[in-house]
């Protein structure tokens, strides 16, 4: 494994968990990272199913949602979800 | 938003109980740190000296004095422990001695020791800086202590429990304590929603009001008639964000006492509740705001997610208007 990637859990739910056919899945992403490089990793080579929605889709990192210019740091085991429009209620 | 207090002798396992709390609060997927008042000690040219009784020569410093630490910066950081947690647990022998602390304590879990055993203990600690010189004990720590637990016996506001630290802790106990202290309910589960179950938590004789909030599900959506709603959560970060919510509705309305909000999960049918939400106040007013602003709130910022199922077969997964991308 590259001393600068972490393996992270990839969470889809909903719309996301449709389009893509599967809840979870295993990913390899960068220690560090900021929001806008996730995103593009996300939809881009890990997701590409999810471009429909990417534009009405946020992250969460760590059970908590990431702002549009955060810089992360991702931990072994880590849960990044990929969070449709929230329809609860 | 609480704060216990874990006080009481030293060398009581006052850590490991604090500990043991910690672990218990995140068993029920709250936030929870200590905050430790050994870490607002003054600097040492700060602290009284005390001569040694019989010799002169010897020098104490007083550590067992509130006066020792600075309860103003311990006070602050209990505060901005709150910020980011639902529950703080303060640990220091001296709690009961600062005002400015033991008025934010919920509870406080008062260790006690009998003499020897606590001398035993102390003796073979060696993380004490400065260490135990001799003589401290029998002059300055365990007269203190016995100051603080007279005034703690004293205190007839019922808040604080008196444990013996020659026990290990008792989860049972532990867990009675934190539920007594619960003024919230969070449930996300597939089975039906009792909405007296909501109703009987948020019930105290000190409220004169509960607001009531049951969302249920509607037949119809822009002239299609909708048989039934489907929905799932991320759950552990839903109950983590509606405990985020009970923190912000009290910051928002301090006079709510308790609140109780249920969300179901799976196939909830025509006219079932999907939501309830019921918080409770002295007065009306308070009550009234606090749920609106909960099921707003819950709209946009829980990770729950709804399907119609249409009586033609088709399906649609909706959005809240409420639901704002990147907005918290």
């Amino acid at each position: 494994m590259d001393a600068g990637t972490v393996t992270c859990r990839l969470l889809f739910f909903a719309k996301a968990r449709e389009l893509i056919g599967r809840s979870e899945q295993s990913v390899q992403l960068p220690r560090t990272i900021n929001t806008k490089e996730l995103e593009a990793l996300l939809f881009g080579e890990l997701a590409p199913e999810l471009g429909p929605i990417r534009s009405s889709c946020v992250i969460a990192v760590g059970q908590e949602y990431v702002l549009p210019d955060q810089q992360l740091t991702l931990s072994p085991g880590i849960e990044v979800a990929v969070i449709p429009p929230l329809s609860g209620g | 938003m609480t704060v216990i207090g874990v006080a009481g002798v030293t060398c009581g396992g006052k850590t490991t109980l604090s500990e043991r709390l910690v672990h218990l609060i995140k068993a029920e997927l709250k936030s929870a740190v200590v905050v430790n008042q050994d870490d607002f000690f003054l600097p040492k040219m700060d602290v009284a000296r005390i001569w040694k009784q019989g010799d002169p020569s010897v020098l104490f410093y007083d550590y067992d004095s509130p006066k020792s630490v600075d309860a103003v910066r311990f006070a602050d950081a209990v505060d901005r422990a709150l910020l980011d947690n639902d529950i703080v647990v303060v640990d220091g022998n001296m709690l009961t001695e600062f005002p400015c602390i033991y008025e934010k304590l919920a509870k406080v879990l008062f260790i006690t020791l009998d003499k020897e055993t606590c001398r035993k203990r102390r003796v073979v600690r060696t993380d004490y800086d400065p260490a135990d010189v001799p003589g401290y004990f029998d002059q300055i720590v365990w007269p203190a202590y016995q100051q603080h637990v007279e005034h703690a016996k004293k205190r007839a506001d019922g808040k604080c429990v008196f444990l013996d630290g020659s026990k290990h802790p008792d989860d049972v106990l532990l867990q009675q304590i934190l539920r007594e202290l619960d003024r919230d309910l969070i449930r996300i589960r597939t089975d039906a929603i009792s909405v007296e179950e909501a109703t009987q938590f948020v019930t105290s004789p000190t409220n004169g009001a509960i607001s009531l909030f049951i969302g249920t599900t509607r037949d119809n959506f822009r002239g299609k008639k909708v048989m039934q709603l489907e929905y799932e959560a991320y759950e552990e970060m839903a109950a983590k964000e509606l405990h985020r919510l009970c923190h912000r509705i009290r910051a928002k309305h301090p006079s709510i006492d308790r609140i109780a909000i249920m969300h179901r999960l799976g196939v909830v049918p025509v006219t079932y509740a999907s939501v309830v939400i019921a918080t409770s106040s002295p007065h009306r007013q308070d009550a009234m705001a606090a749920t609106q602003f909960a099921i707003d709130e819950l709209k946009r910022t829980v990770p729950i997610f709804k399907k119609e199922v249409y009586e033609d077969g088709t399906t649609s997964w909706k959005e809240n208007a409420e639901c704002c991308r990147h907005s918290k």
